[in-house]
């Protein structure tokens, strides 16, 4: 997932906190993207102050922030445009406390360029050369925002807020490509349980489906009392696996009677 | 879930986390979930003059798919117990996918 340039703001599904404000809508339909956090005209300021992100310009002035199930949204009203960042591009997040009050942002792979009229510092690791051409994207290493705290306001209670919203959305958009152990077991399953390994039949990892807990396998269903039906999918090579003597019909269902 | 059941046992002591970028940040484990999401108070960079862009912050949620390496003090681990559960946890996971 990349970072995208949006024109209009998406719906929401629901929302944490109740927000008096016209500009945060609710539909019906807004498919599981709730506003776990929303706050109006913060200012954001980018690290290096002259980047530029490809296609949306620099990170300057006011905008409103989105955290919401799906990604981070900084959306401009006075440009009415605005950033969706998912939530795999934010490396870190933290509460900076000087020289003042903010939530600081790492991102990571977002195309950036350097505005040609200005260097940043000497310092920066990139040939000079390749900065000067305006029109050169390449990923940079690290963009940096800072969220300003509200002034006049309870500060740290918000920044707080801010900060547990990015958190618990970034725990809710893991990456797909990790392969976490322990986790996607199911998704290979191909519809078929797994009984029992060749090796160990009583190994770790092995279950018994009885009456008791039948009702928690879903790819299962009992018809009637001498009948249990069991969905096979197809594996990738098109066969049904070791189910393929049992399909009795068209339809990929395996089917056991009861022996008498 | 044997890592996440073992950083869980880590939380209050301190450990060095190295990010796939490069950037080591020391601080004190406070929280870990399922995905190793980890949140670190009183941090610090481990070369601030090539990162100084966190100087200024205390507490961290780092997301860990980002994660490279987490450094952790000897004293606290105990090795040979953590190298037998892996080896369990892993045969017990390619017996899992060998089933089917």
């Amino acid at each position: 997932m990349t970072i995208t340039v949006i024109n209009s703001l998406p719906s929401f599904s629901s929302l944490r906190t109740p927000i008096d404000d016209e500009n945060v809508r609710i539909a019906q339909d807004g498919e599981n993207n709730e506003l776990y956090y929303y706050s109006a005209r913060r200012k954001v300021t980018a690290r290096p102050e002259a980047i530029s992100i490809s296609g949306f310009g620099q990170v300057l002035g006011e905008y409103d922030v989105y955290v919401s199930q799906k990604s981070l949204i900084f959306y401009s009203r006075e440009q009415d445009k605005g950033l969706s960042v998912p939530y795999n591009l934010i490396t870190v997040h933290a509460i900076q406390r000087t020289p003042s009050v903010g939530l600081y942002l790492q991102l990571e792979r977002i195309p950036l360029t350097i505005a040609a009229a200005e260097h940043v510092n000497d310092d920066t690791n990139n040939a000079d050369e390749e900065e000067e051409d305006e029109n050169e994207e390449e990923p940079h290493d690290l963009l940096e925002l800072v969220i300003e705290a509200l002034e006049g306001y309870d500060t740290d209670t918000d920044i707080d807020q801010l900060f547990s919203a990015l958190s618990d959305c970034s725990a809710l958009n893991p990456d797909e490509s990790d392969s976490e152990y322990g986790d996607d077991s199911d998704e290979d399953d191909g519809g078929v349980r797994v009984l029992s390994s060749r090796n160990e039949i009583y190994g770790d990892g092995h279950e018994w489906i009885t009456a008791d807990n039948v009702d928690q396998f879903t790819d299962i269903a009992v018809e009637g009392e001498d009948r249990i039906v069991v969905n096979v999918q197809e594996t990738e090579n098109g066969s049904n696996g070791r189910f393929d003597d049992a399909v009795e019909d068209d339809e990929q269902v395996a089917k056991y009677r009861r022996l008498e | 879930m044997l890592f996440f059941s073992f950083y869980k046992t880590l939380i209050d002591e301190e450990v060095i986390v190295e990010l796939k970028n490069d950037m080591s940040i020391r601080g004190t484990l406070k929280s870990v979930d399922q995905f190793l999401n980890i949140k670190l108070d009183d941090i610090s960079v481990l070369d601030e003059i090539k990162y100084p862009h966190l100087s200024s912050v205390k507490n961290v949620f780092i997301r860990g798919s980002v994660v490279r390496y987490v450094h952790l003090p000897a004293a606290v681990v105990d090795t040979t117990l953590l190298e037998d559960a892996s080896r369990k946890e892993a045969a017990s996971q390619a017996a899992k996918a060998g089933g089917r």
